[in-house]
């Protein structure tokens, strides 16, 4: 090939570049048609959160989310554009957090649970945090259905006539946030709230180390007081206390509540059997 | 509160510092309700379940404010407040366009407990908490966003419940108050390709319980008086630190993270109490008690975690999970007991008694789970095993002996998923875990979970769900007999128009649940602790709007046949809505609550609550 040939084959493979190269497809492109919803989610919580990273993501988000729309500005029809972005899409811009939902968080990703599912797309203004779709007790009633009526029960957490929300407690994708206060098992969550109950204690309570809240009080509801799994103290207490003396006549009132002497259930710094807190 | 005043002033000086806020960039609503309720049984039952009372209630306030100027974004939203609802919650947010964010989030809760008919029936219980949370969050550098936050948990509560003191069970009533005060300086990285996130937080916590004598007298009828009762035992711990360390990483093949925890605890008790009882009304003289002590506990906590995913190509998903805690803890005490007992002519004996006692608590627990996944186009099956340990070794005080028990565990899951279309998803489940030995006695040493799932949407608005669990659980009768089963399942229907206007749906929930645990009773003999649950749940909901007209409301159905303590419960609410010009709607409330025990009427309430509401959207 001479050099002169060279050139030629160059310069032919250069204009075709050129000739083929398009614009980007931003924003504004899309705005032609979908002179509404663009500029809605422009101004949106989703939109205004993308422009103050860089207004260039606000500029291809539709793009970002709805896939390649190439062919979609040639021959607009829903079939050659992706109407329900995936998790990919979602997590192209939310990549790398303790709560990523593709891969890790199993459950939530084997059951069919997508992002858009909890999550609004930001095209409408929902004034919710984190741009959930409702409230999370509602969200999480679809399919935890067990759990959501039992809030139902006498005794439950409530705010009153106000649902208690689920996110109060959870953690919803998975994330691998220890308890903020160190303590095991369902502890670290009741903790938030119930600070008292932290430790350490000069004498602690063995069971509230080793499976949390949850070895004596069912958190969600519950039919007896004090969201306690039993309804007598006694049969609680006395199903891993099996060296209590024998004093302890328990077909007497005094005895069928344990807490009336051994107050500090939760752990004493005064005395070993818990008879001061 | 002064707390809360404090926030507010700082907000509004940060507000007027930035210039005058324009009153057409606002949106938000705002609504109250005045209700008032008549009661039927016993109220104390009531608000130890539901805890409503007459009064006035912010039902919602929210406004949000935005602008390009330097404050870009002002938000509050507050519900709860009046004397109505027993939580109250307000959230201010203070937005800079220099990328700096102010905030402070309020709640406040209280709680009643008296019941009659209950164990616990001699106790009574009057909580408040309240907590704050408030921060200023730099993001703008971009590879780092700080945030520097303050937490503070404030509890003031009165209980009233017996001591036992002189052979009989006296009333006393103590004053709770309790302080726990948090720091944090939190840094997230933005920009490297594996997300770092470090926070580190210095806490205090204060508790001083203060017993006082209510001056009724002992319940069993003893004629020993309580004279007096006090405390001023102060139980502390200055700078609590906690440090936490996350590291995530995520590409399109691989996904990991991983954290970790450590905290200490250093807990100082210092004080004394004093209790004094009038033998005899006093006739023949009384008896003091002073315990002095000085104690001390020492708590330090690793924890760490980390989850894996690794998507092997288009089908194949292998997970890696796991988890480690590691907790030490040393305490000692130094008590010192007076006992004092005088005539009534004024001559006294004293006793002075001293004790040392030490103790230690070690645990250490950790668990690993692989499981691996195949997704097909319609379906997905999956399976996996795990393992772990639990060792506890402690010595609660020099009286006791040293306990130390090592726990192994092994499981294993299989499950499978169906979705056929976006519409249908079928999930079935099957886990087994295997213990050996027994921390406590009521460990099992089998658990099985077999779990059924279907979600469906059926178009047109409509949704079915099912679902259904059996989870049970047994160890051998050398160690408790232990024998649980629980099987909750249930099914849920709805339908939601296509404009939203107008929605209904009937959930169906059955609970059963019974577990036979065997016991040593005091006597030595045995016995057995069977509790029973049968319980079925059914609610009706549903929504609709006309013209001007609304209306929702739900009904819900709660009985428990189980032998232990059967109940049925009803609760209703009802809102008619007339929505008026510019964004007003008036409402009247009917809310009514139903208990009902079979075993005794002490407890049994019937409560119609009503009222009004006005909200204005804007």
């Amino acid at each position: 090939m001479t050099r002169l040939q060279f050139l030629a084959v160059a310069a032919i493979l250069a204009l075709a570049t050129v000739a083929t190269a398009q614009e980007p497809i931003t924003m504004e492109t899309c705005a032609m048609c979908h002179d509404d919803v663009a500029p809605a989610f422009a101004s949106g919580a989703h939109g205004r959160a993308m422009a103050k990273v860089d207004t260039a993501i606000l500029d291809r988000s539709c793009v970002g989310c709805h896939g390649p729309a190439t062919e979609h500005v040639d021959d607009p029809t829903t079939e050659n554009i992706n109407r329900f972005p995936d998790a990919a899409a979602c997590l192209s811009c939310h990549p790398g957090r303790e709560a990523m939902t593709d891969i890790t968080a199993s459950a939530h990703v084997r059951s069919g649970v997508a992002c858009l599912d909890c999550h609004g797309t930001g095209h409408a203004e929902l004034g919710t945090d984190h741009l959930l779709a409702s409230a999370p007790h509602k969200l999480c009633a679809e399919c935890h259905l067990s759990e959501s009526g039992s809030f139902e029960m006498p005794y439950a957490h409530r705010d009153g006539t106000r649902p208690f929300e689920c996110t109060n407690c959870h953690s919803l994708h998975g994330d691998n946030r220890q308890g903020r206060l160190a303590m095991i098992g369902s502890g670290g969550a009741c903790l938030d709230c119930h600070t008292e109950k932290t430790g350490p204690f000069v004498y602690p309570h063995p069971p509230q180390n080793a499976n949390g809240c949850i070895n004596c009080h069912a958190p969600h509801g519950s039919t007896n007081p004090k969201l306690l799994t039993r309804h007598r103290m006694t049969a609680l207490c006395l199903e891993c206390h099996t060296n209590a003396p024998s004093f302890h006549d328990i077909s007497r009132p005094r005895y069928q509540q344990c807490q009336n002497c051994h107050v500090a259930v939760h752990g004493s710094n005064r005395d070993p059997l818990f008879f001061k807190e | 509160m002064p707390r809360m005043k404090w926030f507010l002033i700082l907000i509004t000086m940060v507000v007027s510092a930035t210039g005058p806020l324009s009153a057409q960039n606002w949106t938000g609503a705002i609504g109250a309700a005045y209700l008032w309720q008549d009661v039927d049984g016993n109220e104390d039952s009531f608000r130890s379940q539901i805890n409503l009372q007459e009064g006035f209630m912010l039902e919602d306030l929210s406004l949000l404010y935005r602008n390009d100027g330097a404050v870009s974004e002002f938000s509050i939203d507050a519900w709860g407040f009046g004397d109505a609802n027993p939580a109250e919650a307000a959230k201010l947010g203070l937005e800079f366009g220099a990328g700096i964010r102010v905030f402070f989030d309020y709640d406040r809760r209280t709680s009643f407990f008296n019941l009659a008919g209950s164990d616990l029936a001699n106790r009574t219980d009057d909580w408040e908490i309240a907590r704050y949370h408030g921060g200023v969050v730099i993001d703008s550098w971009r590879p780092l966003e700080i945030t520097l936050g303050y937490r503070a948990v404030e509890r003031e509560v009165t209980v009233e419940r017996p001591i036992y003191g002189l052979n009989e069970m006296y009333p006393v009533g103590i004053d709770l108050d309790e302080t726990m005060q948090e720091w944090t300086v939190r840094l997230v990285t933005r920009t490297l390709p594996v997300r770092l996130e470090f926070e580190q937080s210095m806490a205090t916590y204060t508790r001083k319980n203060r017993p006082f004598a209510t001056g009724e007298p002992a319940i069993g009828g003893d004629p020993d008086e309580l004279g007096s009762i006090s405390s001023s035992v102060v139980e502390e711990m200055d700078n609590v630190p906690t440090t936490r360390f996350i590291a995530s990483y995520s590409s399109k093949r691989f996904e990991g993270v991983a954290s970790l925890l450590w905290r200490s605890s250093e807990l100082d008790v210092s004080g004394s109490d004093s209790q004094s009882y009038l033998i005899g009304g006093g006739d023949i003289g009384t008896w003091e008690m002073v315990d002095s002590a000085l104690g001390a506990a020492e708590q330090d906590t690793f924890a760490g975690a980390f989850s894996l995913g690794f998507r092997l190509g288009n089908r194949w998903t292998l997970r890696l999970n796991g988890d480690y805690r590691d907790g030490s803890s040393n305490s000692s005490i130094a008590t010192d007991r007076l006992s004092r007992v005088t005539s009534p002519l004024g001559a006294d004996i004293t006793w002075r008694t001293s004790f040392d006692d030490q103790g230690t608590f070690d645990f250490t627990d950790s668990r690993t789970r692989l499981t691996v996944e195949y997704r097909g186009n319609k379906f997905a099956v999956w399976g996996g095993g795990s393992s772990g340990s639990r060792e506890y070794d402690w010595r609660l005080s020099e009286d006791t002996g040293r306990f130390d028990v090592k726990r192994d565990s092994t499981g294993y899951l299989l499950g499978a998923s169906w979705n056929p279309s976006k519409a249908v998803d079928l999930t079935v489940e099957f886990d087994r875990g295997d213990f050996d030995r027994y921390i406590f006695r009521v460990d099992p040493e089998t658990v099985d979970r077999a779990t059924l799932k279907l979600r469906t949407r059926l178009g047109k608005g409509w949704r079915l769900d099912l679902h259904g669990r059996h989870v049970q659980s047994d160890n051998p009768p050398e160690v408790a007999a232990l024998d649980t089963k629980a099987t909750p399942f249930g099914i849920a229907c709805s339908w939601t128009s296509a404009d939203g206007n107008s929605s209904f749906g009937l959930d169906l929930e059955q609970y059963n649940f019974k577990t036979d645990t065997g016991l040593v009773l005091p006597t030595g003999g045995t016995g057995r602790s069977i509790y029973e649950l049968d319980l079925s749940t059914a609610t009706l909901y549903g929504h609709t709007r006309s013209g001007i007209f609304g209306v929702s409301g739900s009904v819900t159905y709660l009985e428990d046949d189980g032998d232990s303590w059967p109940m049925d419960a009803w609760n209703g609410r009802l809102r008619l809505t007339l929505y008026g010009a510019s964004g007003l709607e008036y409402s009247a409330l009917l809310q009514y609550w139903s208990y009902d025990e079979v075993a005794t009427d002490l407890d049994d309430f019937d409560v119609l609550r009503y009222g009004l509401a006005v909200n204005w959207r804007f």
